[in-house]
């Protein structure tokens, strides 16, 4: 399942995202949108649609990228794209047609691997177990300040992750059964571990940070917490099922 | 979602959906085979069992919405 939410209802907040986005995604998500384009991604290539017009979105380009592709998520005017191996990241400046600026092999190979970006750093989750292989679950940062050469700052070491969000100075990595791990990161390459947010019987999938809320994907259905009044401690709101 | 249109999948096709009046959601565009990987083209496999035969899908029959677990014969399709 694929969601993707308006970015319309508070504007204010679109820096957590990109500043040219419109419309907010979790990071496993498989398609996002920019600006006036909708981006979609397959197992090998990203497809671009003029979507100026709501009712029809018009079929522009599609560029092989690799294999194993997994995630899409935009950051300013730059599309990062997760594969099980590696980092992709595509310029938007001709946003028919996205550029690739760099290619970051992971040194763990195999693993599933959502990204998400803020000012100069990139996020990213390595998954050890399930049907992406590999060895070792982690949270990676990259320092993304030379875009073509990012560089990697920090691995710390998780159970077994799978998406993240990030909103300010709080990054959220869902980690299936084990919950929702708050990361302080006002220090953006030293993220330092904060909260956990369990629930029985529930894996945590995905997360989006909206606005004031923080929209969990689980397995049964989307659980919503606070993250207005104190974006560290989430507080739970309300749980809805599928 | 923007402006008040969702755009997800069913199936393979990208579908937009309406929904700047909530009394009146509607379907407003369709796009085939936007999602190939969502075509179902071929079964899950179950964990890490080796090779899974299956009957290979025929297009001009229209598109697959499923998979059952049968005893078929000389299976052409494999993965």
């Amino acid at each position: 399942m694929v969601l993707l939410l308006s970015g319309l209802a508070n504007c204010t907040k679109e820096s957590a995202f990109g500043g040219n986005t419109t419309g907010a995604g979790g990071s496993t998500a498989r398609f996002t949108i920019a600006g006036n384009y909708l981006y979609v991604v397959d197992n090998v290539s990203l497809k671009s649609f003029d979507i100026s017009n709501n009712n029809t979105p018009v079929y522009k380009s599609k560029t092989e990228i690799g294999v194993n592709i997994e995630t899409i998520f935009p950051y300013q005017d730059k599309l990062f794209i997760g594969s099980s191996s590696s980092m992709y990241i595509y310029s938007l400046s001709d946003p028919a047609r996205p550029q690739l600026l760099a290619k970051t092999e992971y040194t763990i190979r195999m693993a599933c691997d959502p990204v998400v970006a803020k000012d100069n750093v990139a996020y990213a989750t390595l998954r050890a177990n399930g049907p992406c292989g590999g060895g070792v679950s982690a949270l990676v940062v990259y320092n993304i300040t030379n875009i073509s050469n990012p560089r990697l700052e920090k691995t710390v070491t998780l159970s077994g992750p799978y998406g993240l969000g990030v909103k300010n100075n709080s990054l959220y990595v869902c980690e299936g059964s084990a919950g929702i791990r708050v990361f302080n990161i006002t220090n953006p390459y030293d993220p330092v571990a904060g909260a956990t947010l369990i629930a029985a019987n529930t894996i945590f999938y995905d997360v989006i940070p909206y606005g004031n809320v923080l929209i969990a994907q689980v397995n049964d259905g989307f659980i919503l917490y606070d993250i207005g009044t104190n974006p560290q401690q989430p507080a739970f709101l309300s749980r809805i099922m599928n | 979602m923007r402006n008040g249109f969702i755009y997800t999948n069913n199936f393979s096709d990208l579908v937009v959906i309406d929904i700047n009046n909530t009394n009146n959601i509607r379907e407003v565009s369709r796009t085939a085979e936007v999602f190939p990987d969502l075509a179902l083209q071929y079964p899950p496999k179950p964990g890490s069992v080796g090779r899974i035969y299956f009957e290979c899908p025929d297009s001009k029959k229209g598109i697959v919405v499923g998979w059952k677990k049968q005893t078929i014969h000389n299976p052409k399709c494999f993965r």
